[in-house]
């Protein structure tokens, strides 16, 4: 049995860009390209900045060097966008102030 | 056998076109082969928006019989959640995953996810699985609240 997902990829992937509230866009990229290209060319279409968006395929946080042949990507396959984002309030407690101040 | 494997090719080929955001569900890569096993998938279940589950993602081993989809995957939390459905194995009890009960073979692989994502934020206490998570849900909804948004903050969504 060879590898079930070994994939007849077309010089021409479609890959589509999801984020949280299921906006999409959709790029056509070469199986070869980097995925830095895509990223970039999502970040200014949405106008956020590159260092704020992560993007993962199938759970793997993708690379500026990887390329769709890298991550073995098939046309019309998914790219999930997540915003950064840091959770915690470690500084207001470091300053002394308690929950029950803000309520 | 046959069927099993046709309809698991088509399921993630479904998948890869279209799944709910945060979620992810991938044939499992065998260590020694390398090759992909069908039949054990690796997915993951982000907590929903507004509930005490939202910001986490919980990592879920589904296993299929070779009589799949006449029978059910197994879905098994790994590690074992702390939840008053999931068996301390990490085993989930619901009713969609029980050949005598709901189980239908047309329940696709993103329904079975969605309906565990459901099952998170609203749990059934009059079918426990676990002693630990039923008590405390029961006996003291402040205490299971405080820990359960520890175990997100230890299972962080990307």
């Amino acid at each position: 049995m060879s590898d079930i997902e070994a994939p007849s990829r077309p010089a021409l992937l479609s890959l589509t860009v999801r984020d949280q509230a299921n906006n999409e866009i959709a790029f056509r990229v070469k199986a070869g390209t980097k995925l830095e290209k895509l990223m970039s060319a999502y970040s200014k279409e949405r106008s956020l900045g590159l260092s704020s968006l992560r993007f993962f395929f199938d759970n793997h946080r993708i690379q500026k060097f990887e390329t769709p042949q890298s991550l073995n990507m098939e046309d019309n396959d998914i790219i999930d966008v997540h915003l950064e984002q840091t959770g915690g309030c470690a500084w207001e407690l470091s300053r002394g102030i308690q929950d029950s101040q803000f309520h | 056998m046959a069927l099993c494997t046709n309809r698991l090719q088509e399921e993630r080929k479904q998948w890869r076109k279209d799944h709910p955001f945060g979620f992810f569900a991938k044939p499992q890569r065998n260590a020694e082969s390398g090759l992909l096993d069908l039949k054990v998938w690796e997915c993951g279940i982000p907590g929903k928006e507004k509930t005490l589950w939202e910001g986490g993602l919980f990592k879920m081993s589904v296993t299929f019989p070779d009589e799949y989809p006449t029978k059910p995957p197994k879905c098994k939390f790994t590690p074992p959640l702390f939840h008053p459905n999931v068996y301390p194995s990490g085993t989930v009890c619901l009713s969609i995953l029980n050949e005598e009960e709901g189980w239908k073979p047309a329940i696709t692989i993103k329904q079975i996810l969605l309906g565990v994502q459901d099952l998170l934020d609203d749990p059934n206490p009059e079918s426990p699985a676990q002693a630990d998570a039923y008590h405390l849900f029961k006996k003291d909804r402040a205490a299971y609240e405080t820990k359960v948004k520890k175990i997100v903050r230890e299972n962080p969504a990307p």
